[in-house]
């Protein structure tokens, strides 16, 4: 299982309440604001935190939890280069990294290999964003497991997850999509 | 105060954030803010800043967790100020 959220810097930021006290409570656990608070790019900080948080939140719920908007009771641990997430008795590992221009993260529950891609978009129309980050991950999937891009498909499941398909048979990986602003991503792992 | 002024109020509030000009157009009770209305989850953090400044209410985590589509908007606006 696999969960990734990409957020775009330039987007992101245009809020001007985001290192406000209303703000960061609403979000983050007073260890995770001293996180955002002490680094020297509170702003990329926040955003890592916020983007372990929804990748985690993904994996949640795959596991079959309902939806709900609860950012605080992802709680993150730093430990090395890694996060953390625990809410709940459910908890999962995840990676984040920043460029200039945006902050990525992916959660996982396995060891195993994750292929991911994090790129910039050509269109802000959010179809035709969904679109371009589906159209990657079907190019790459049809790369690396030599298969025909044209019967590759993505469906949603009743919990409104993503799945991969191959000639209408799922296979045996997860996936996760995520676009933002100007950059989109995907992420593959084999089940 | 009643449906109809709070769903207008929560449309200003919420229209900046909506990727979905249909679904806005036909913003009804069970409109889903992520699902339907494509709002980015980021965004929804702003939106319930402004719902508590505009409604003059304070919404905690409890309050937040509901908070994904109209008819809990809605609801839980309605509630605080029945309380104030």
């Amino acid at each position: 299982m696999i969960g990734n959220d990409v957020v775009c810097l330039a987007t992101a930021n245009k809020s001007n309440r985001l290192l406000t006290t209303r703000f960061l409570n609403k979000v983050f656990t007073s260890e995770e604001q001293a996180l955002i608070t002490e680094s020297h790019q509170p702003n990329t900080v926040l955003w890592q935190l916020w983007a372990v948080k929804e990748s985690a939140y993904k994996l949640w719920i795959q596991q079959g939890n309902v939806r709900s908007f609860m950012p605080k009771h992802l709680v993150c641990n730093k430990r090395g280069n890694q996060f953390l997430v625990t809410i709940k008795n459910f908890s999962c590992w995840a990676q984040s990294n920043a460029t200039m221009n945006y902050v990525y993260a992916e959660a996982t529950l396995t060891n195993k290999t994750v292929n991911s891609e994090c790129f910039k978009l050509s269109s802000l129309n959010y179809n035709n964003q969904s679109k371009a980050v589906a159209l990657a991950l079907k190019q790459q999937v049809s790369a690396l497991y030599q298969l025909n891009f044209e019967k590759i498909q993505i469906k949603k499941s009743n919990l409104n997850t993503p799945h991969l398909y191959y000639k209408n048979q799922k296979l045996p990986a997860s996936i996760s999509l995520s676009h933002h602003g100007y950059y989109g991503a995907y992420a593959i792992v084999e089940e | 105060m009643g449906n109809t002024a709070i769903i207008d109020q929560l449309k200003s509030i919420i229209k900046p954030y909506v990727q979905n000009e249909e679904a806005f157009d036909n913003l009804n009770e069970t409109t889903d803010f992520i699902n339907d209305l494509k709002i980015n989850s980021a965004n929804l953090v702003d939106i319930i800043l402004d719902i508590e400044d505009a409604f003059d209410i304070r919404l905690e985590n409890e309050d937040m967790e509901q908070m994904l589509n109209v008819k809990s908007a809605i609801d839980i606006v309605k509630a605080k100020q029945a309380q104030a």
